[in-house]
């Protein structure tokens, strides 16, 4: 089999590889199908195409540098070479398909046309070797930041000024784009063909981004992250760490529920405490800038005049998949069933008042910013700050619970029924923003006892009557 | 022995995975002060049955009990009696050995810091290293030493020694010995190095594909079965040889070795004799006899097959 072929396998093998299929053919609807459906010339409907190349250059990327990370691929002949072949193949057919979409453009001239596809086609390409590059530059970019990028880009009403530019630039400045697709696409070049970039590629740790569903992988990945991370940790903080969750176990009864708890809640907080204090910071920056930007952006049509800044009400639910309900496991402590049952309980429980608490952080940090913000005048339009509404603020108990049951009933991919929930409720939360926040909080505090009914009721379940170890 | 209340018994138990039946009317009984060897092959439900044992998966059908209690229902005072080494061994991955020693020894008031002690440098266990980095070795002899600390009235061992070094192997077994030293301690463990722990055990369980083959003391099954040489004085050996319960025969010239079950002795040098024969006892490991119950229920399956 030549390397070629080898390479592309990689493409349709990973039967989880399909569910990114699908992603992509979501993107490509999005992006080039929908501007095309309606074409209005300068209403930012034509940039979209931007969000194929990023997804195509991050899946592309992803598999090479798997490729590349299997042991053996080093001895290969002309392997190595062979990723940056596979990659730039991709880009220039990506990038030429869709400079297909300036036809659709409405009020171009033949030369203007040619002009735009040029143009299209070094836009389309440069994001995307900058997607693929990130890709070998971030640890993990693709896996962990990726779908994240990727769903902002989707966001129709964000933005709204940039839309607009990025499709100025992206059709009507073809020597623009080109000047800075050439050096980068010799560099990206340069860099993909190195052999150092294969050697330190070769049998390193790397979570592709069809792995992202596989739990094993998933977990092995993380374990030894968060090894060398721990490894770097000051000795004397986690002897403190220690020392309490130990001295407050010694105090309880033995064999107790609570020993058994408080014993969980160890084990869980050194799996999830936050490593990186540059980490929690960034991270933390990060979602002050969201909320001050989405702040600007206001909802339009039926749910008139609401702040999409209620849409970062989701961080704290998606920080809350993190809180694993320890049911399955097969150390064997003293603890029955009525013990693993109230452990997984307060586990839930501690989860969820967590992310109440971010939740209430985030109101509190858009009312503060909310004093601070002057107007903004951006293309002749005025936008005026917006803090987000307080109903909200509850939504992780809605949420949360049903993340949970997720793990509770499907243990050995979570993610998947996670994931779809999450997404739904964003989708929610963008096409109906006022659900929420206009009055209908009975209706919240009912669906919220619904969703700890659908958590707690297989817990007690699974608990008593089910398999407590995974076979 | 009859008279006193087993730790664990079992009754016409049965679990199924999907399609797969992994025990089909399992009965046993395990009484106290046993050193008991559940031998079988891969997927033959052994692990399933001692998950059961401890709880850990409910019976479809039948009944499991241990220290007279429902497994599935076992109190943390009931469990705290019972040591259970896990095949692919468990454990907290972000912690350090000493961090995962502390961390289980907290759920015990009587952890026995001296046996812990004595464990660690016979086996050379670094404590500075994380878990999760552990080779399967090093996971495995932790794994010990967590079941092992607070001297658990039952041990149950599922394939402890799979991963060891052969050093590492002999020590366990020599700790093993150690434990069972201590008079009322049982022990199940699993296996499939069967050499190993026909040093230890003094009760045998034969799990096959979900069905329980034999259940019998160990000195008892091996006078079942045994392995003779049989040498001619005269020439070759007959055709036929006259001897009942023949499972296995290999002729070279004027020798044979023969493997038979129920073997009479005193009928079998009449016999022997009676060809001008010498007679000789080799003796038959564990695993030879293994092989032959194994083999012999494959073939009765056969036979019954239409």
């Amino acid at each position: 089999m030549r390397a070629l072929a080898a390479n592309l396998k990689t493409f349709y093998q990973c039967p989880t590889l399909w569910f990114w299929h699908v992603i992509g053919l979501v993107f490509i609807i999005v992006g080039v199908v929908e501007p095309l459906g309606e074409p209005v010339a300068g209403q930012g409907e034509f940039m979209k195409f931007v969000v194929v190349s990023f997804w195509a250059g991050m899946v592309t990327a992803s598999m090479m540098k798997e490729t590349l990370g299997k042991p053996l691929t080093f001895c290969l002949p002309r392997h190595q070479r062979k990723v940056r072949s596979v990659i730039f193949g991709v880009g220039v057919a990506q990038g030429l398909l869709l400079s297909l979409i300036v036809l659709g453009y409405p009020g171009l001239d033949g030369v203007a046309t040619a002009a735009g596809m040029v143009s299209v086609a070094c836009l389309a390409m440069t994001v995307y070797l900058l997607s693929a590059s990130a890709v070998f530059l971030i640890s993990n970019a693709a896996a962990f930041w990726g779908v994240p990028v990727l769903f902002l880009g989707l966001f129709r009403s964000v933005f709204v000024g940039v839309r607009v530019a990025i499709e100025d630039l992206a059709l009507f400045h073809p020597l623009e784009n080109g000047v800075v697709l050439l050096p980068l696409a010799l560099l990206v070049a340069y860099r993909l063909g190195s052999r150092r970039l294969a050697r330190t590629e070769c049998g390193s740790t790397f979570m592709p981004v069809q792995y992202f569903w596989n739990r094993p992988t998933m977990e092995r990945y993380n374990r030894e992250r968060r090894i060398r991370k721990l490894n770097r940790q000051s000795r004397s903080l986690w002897g403190w760490i220690e020392r309490r969750f130990l001295a407050r176990m010694s105090r309880l009864p033995a064999y107790s529920g609570r020993r058994h708890t408080v014993g969980s809640r160890y084990v869980l907080f050194g799996s999830t405490l936050p490593l990186s204090p540059t980490l929690v910071l960034l991270t933390t920056l990060g979602v002050v800038a969201l909320v001050a930007g989405l702040g600007f952006v206001t909802t339009s049509g039926r749910f008139e005049g609401f702040s999409r800044a209620n849409l970062l009400y989701m961080l704290p639910s998606i920080l809350g998949i993190m809180v694993a309900i320890p049911l399955y496991s097969t150390l064997l402590v003293p603890a029955g069933r009525r013990e693993k049952y109230k452990t997984c309980l307060v586990i839930g429980v501690r989860g969820a008042v967590f992310a109440l608490l971010v939740s209430v952080a985030l109101y509190a940090v858009s009312l503060a910013i909310g004093v601070l913000l002057p107007e903004v005048t951006l293309s002749g339009r005025t936008f005026a700050y917006l803090p987000m509404d307080p109903e909200p603020i509850l939504s992780p108990l809605l949420i949360l619970p049903l993340l949970y049951a997720c793990q509770i009933g499907f243990p050995r991919k979570p993610q998947i029924p996670q994931t779809a929930i999450l997404i739904g409720a964003v989708m929610a939360a963008m096409m109906a923003p006022g659900v929420l926040v206009g009055g209908l909080l009975p209706v919240l505090a009912v669906l919220a006892a619904l969703s700890w009914w659908c958590f707690v009721g297989p817990l007690h379940h699974f608990c008593y009557h089910r398999d407590l170890a995974l076979k | 022995m009859s008279n006193i209340e087993p730790i664990i018994r079992v009754e016409n138990l049965s679990k199924s995975f999907d399609q797969v039946q992994a025990l089909k009317g399992v009965n046993l009984t395990i009484h106290p002060g046993r050193i008991v060897g559940l031998v079988g092959a891969n997927g033959g439900g052994k692990s399933t049955l001692l998950r059961t044992a401890v709880g850990l998966y409910l019976p479809d059908g039948g009944s499991c009990t241990t220290f007279g209690q429902e497994a599935g229902k076992l109190r943390p005072e009931d469990l705290a009696r019972i040591g259970y080494v896990h095949q692919e061994g468990e454990l907290v991955d972000w912690m350090t050995v000493d961090q995962m020693v502390r961390y289980v020894a907290a759920y015990y008031p009587g952890w026995n810091g001296e046996l812990e002690e004595r464990y660690r440098s016979r086996f050379e266990v670094d404590g500075h290293r994380r878990v999760g980095v552990l080779s399967p070795g090093e996971r495995q002899k932790l794994a010990i030493l967590l079941a092992i600390g607070f001297e658990p009235e039952l041990l149950i061992l599922d394939e402890p020694a799979a991963a060891l070094d052969p050093i590492a192997r002999q020590r366990f077994l020599d700790l093993l010995l150690d434990i069972i030293q201590d008079a009322g301690r049982t022990i199940l463990i699993s296996s499939h190095i069967l050499s190993d722990i026909e040093k230890i055990i003094d009760h045998v369980l034969i799990l096959d594909r979900g069905t329980i083959l034999r259940d019998a003391g160990f000195d008892e099954l091996r006078e079942e079965f045994s392995k003779v040489r049989l040498t001619s004085l005269n020439g070759p050996l007959p055709e036929t040889l006259p001897f009942e319960g023949l499972l296995a025969c290999e002729r070279s010239g004027a020798e044979a070795l023969l493997t038979l079950r129920a073997l009479n002795r005193s009928d079998m040098e009449t016999a022997a004799d009676s060809m001008r024969c010498t007679l000789e006892l080799l003796p038959l490991s564990f695993e030879e006899i293994y092989r032959l119950i194994i083999e012999g229920n494959r073939s009765e399956e056969a036979e019954l097959e239409p």
